[in-house]
């Protein structure tokens, strides 16, 4: 009996020494509950040495990680500075908002926005009679306008004054044409969609409905994604319980927004410039993305699992630094606990 | 002998009187003049008040739909305008976007300069007219009955529902 328990905790502890030395960074400790053979004191002892080492290093990383990821206030001013916001009379009032938010990163933003500007009228010929946002003193088309304006991002907002013209299939064509010029005049820029907001509840007009706008903002976002475009949802924050346009929000009982809600995209188009910076947005710019994958799967390295022998089971994982879950496996008569080192999150899962 | 006498001085006499009516005209169109000078003079100061100060009047006297004052480099970013060619200015605009409300005074350094300046705010109207026509009925009545205006060195746009009684302010104030 002796030597057979003898045998066995050697066993355990070889391979509990060939996982720390094969892989220091990461451990997946899995300790039985079957006590006959699996609770000694040696066994315990190496596991729970294994344990503490492999918590500090997992501490020692995430700090590490945790600096590296961190974006400054100053880099997310910074993305703005060289950013256009480009839409209609709801994007008027954003610039009108912004402009008079002196010494703030807002300022720096430019716009090339007017009341009824569409997808639509944009593909116009500039004319008499034509809608264009007037810029250098001069009614111009918008890739002719962003081409002078030597900028890096360009948002669009559009779609209000579009669904009844060209409904959404429509609408969406003439916004990648849109979109095309654009990157034709200036290849280089970086190209994000803004949802379409809500109307307030009932007041939408035709095919101006929250529902159709909703199934808008779905077309948007599968664009952006088949195109490596970012992707802003403007909608949600605005939205009250219902789905429709907050009332606190609305500035005319239809569709603007008041100065509230304006405070809402301030912090909104922050917020999506702190994903884009550090990579946990789901719509990164030039790397289109299917349906079926997520970017946080797209970017995982490949995880191992291997089923150990009757009571253990180890398992391996080298995770990426934007990895965030990592699979795992318990029998039902084991308790596992794992830790991982990488990603945003830890998560910590026992089982029985 | 001695009529011919009388009669010579007689008319010595009339000469002299009439010499000194004209002599004592003199002085009284001198001062009706310098009393015209005076009031020209002051009628010069008072043309001279400030475009800021002919703004408070008109945010005192009417009431303004949410103004928003814009700054050198937006106007001159958007609409062109040469910021250096102007001696003072004011340029207001409704900051809620569904109003056209506007009101643009402008006093160049030059006269030369007034003729650009007509034309940039002749597409501050185009541009609000297009965009309401078909999208904000009753604001677009308001701009298409408004027009760029010019006086000496002054250039000013006007369009907003109180369009008179705005006009009227400035129109007193710079003549």
């Amino acid at each position: 009996m002796k030597k057979k328990q003898l045998r066995y905790n050697m066993i355990t502890a070889g391979m509990m020494l060939t996982l720390v030395v094969s892989n220091p960074t990461t451990a997946y400790v899995y300790a039985s509950e079957n006590t006959a053979l699996g609770q000694s004191a040696g066994t315990t002892t190496n596991i729970e040495i294994s344990q503490e080492a492999s918590e500090e290093t997992t501490t020692e990383e995430a700090t590490a990680l945790a600096d590296v990821m961190e974006i400054s206030e100053e880099e997310i001013d910074a993305y703005f500075a060289d950013s256009v916001f480009v839409g209609d009379s709801i994007m008027l009032g954003f610039r009108n908002y912004c402009m008079k938010q002196k010494d703030s990163f807002l300022n720096d933003i430019q716009f090339l926005a007017a009341g009824s500007f569409s997808v639509t009228n944009s593909l116009w010929d500039v004319n008499e009679k034509s809608v264009h946002p007037v810029y250098q003193g001069k009614k111009r088309q918008i890739w002719e306008s962003i081409s002078m304006m030597d900028v890096k991002r360009v948002f669009l907002f559009f779609g209000m004054n579009d669904l009844n013209v060209s409904g959404l299939e429509g609408t969406c064509e003439k916004y990648q044409q849109l979109i095309s010029n654009i990157k034709e005049k200036s290849p280089d820029v970086e190209i994000h969609i803004i949802s379409m907001t809500y109307t307030l509840k009932g007041a939408g007009k035709g095919k101006l409905k929250n529902n159709i706008i909703r199934e808008f903002n779905v077309l948007l976002q599968d664009m952006a994604k088949d195109n490596g475009w970012g992707y802003m949802d403007m909608a949600t924050p605005l939205a009250d319980e219902n789905g429709d346009l907050a009332e606190k929000y609305c500035s005319d009982g239809y569709v603007h927004q008041s100065r509230a809600a304006y405070d809402v995209w301030s912090t909104q188009i922050r917020d999506y410039a702190r994903a884009q910076l550090d990579g946990t947005t789901e719509f990164p710019i030039g790397v289109p993305t299917s349906e079926d994958e997520t970017v946080e799967e797209a970017s995982m390295e490949e995880t191992i699992v291997e089923e150990a022998t009757t009571s253990q089971e180890v398992i391996k994982d080298t995770p990426s630094p934007r990895s965030a879950s990592v699979s795992s496996a318990a029998t039902s008569e084991c308790s596992f606990e794992f830790r991982h080192t990488a990603g945003f999150s830890a998560l910590a899962t026992t089982t029985e | 002998m001695k009529r011919i006498k009388i009669k010579r001085y007689l008319l010595m006499l009339a000469g002299v009187m009439l010499l000194g009516g004209c002599a004592d005209s003199a002085p009284a169109d001198t001062a009706s003049t310098d009393s015209t000078a005076t009031v020209q003079t002051e009628e010069v100061k008072k043309e001279a008040k400030a475009i800021a100060d002919i703004y408070d009047e008109i945010t005192k006297s009417v009431t303004l739909y949410s103004p928003f004052c814009w700054d050198e480099e937006f106007i001159s970013n958007y609409y062109g305008i040469d910021v250096t060619s102007l001696e003072e200015y004011v340029f207001s605009m409704s900051e809620d976007a569904t109003s056209a409300e506007t009101i643009i005074i402008m006093k160049a350094k030059d006269s030369a300069s007034v003729a650009g300046l007509s034309d940039c705010l002749q597409m501050v109207v185009d541009e609000k007219k297009n965009e309401m026509e078909n999208y904000l009925p009753e604001q677009f009545e308001i701009v298409a009955k408004s027009s760029v205006q010019t006086k000496d060195n002054y250039v000013w746009l006007v369009i907003s529902e109180n369009a008179d009684a705005i006009t009227k302010i400035i129109e007193d104030s710079i003549s």
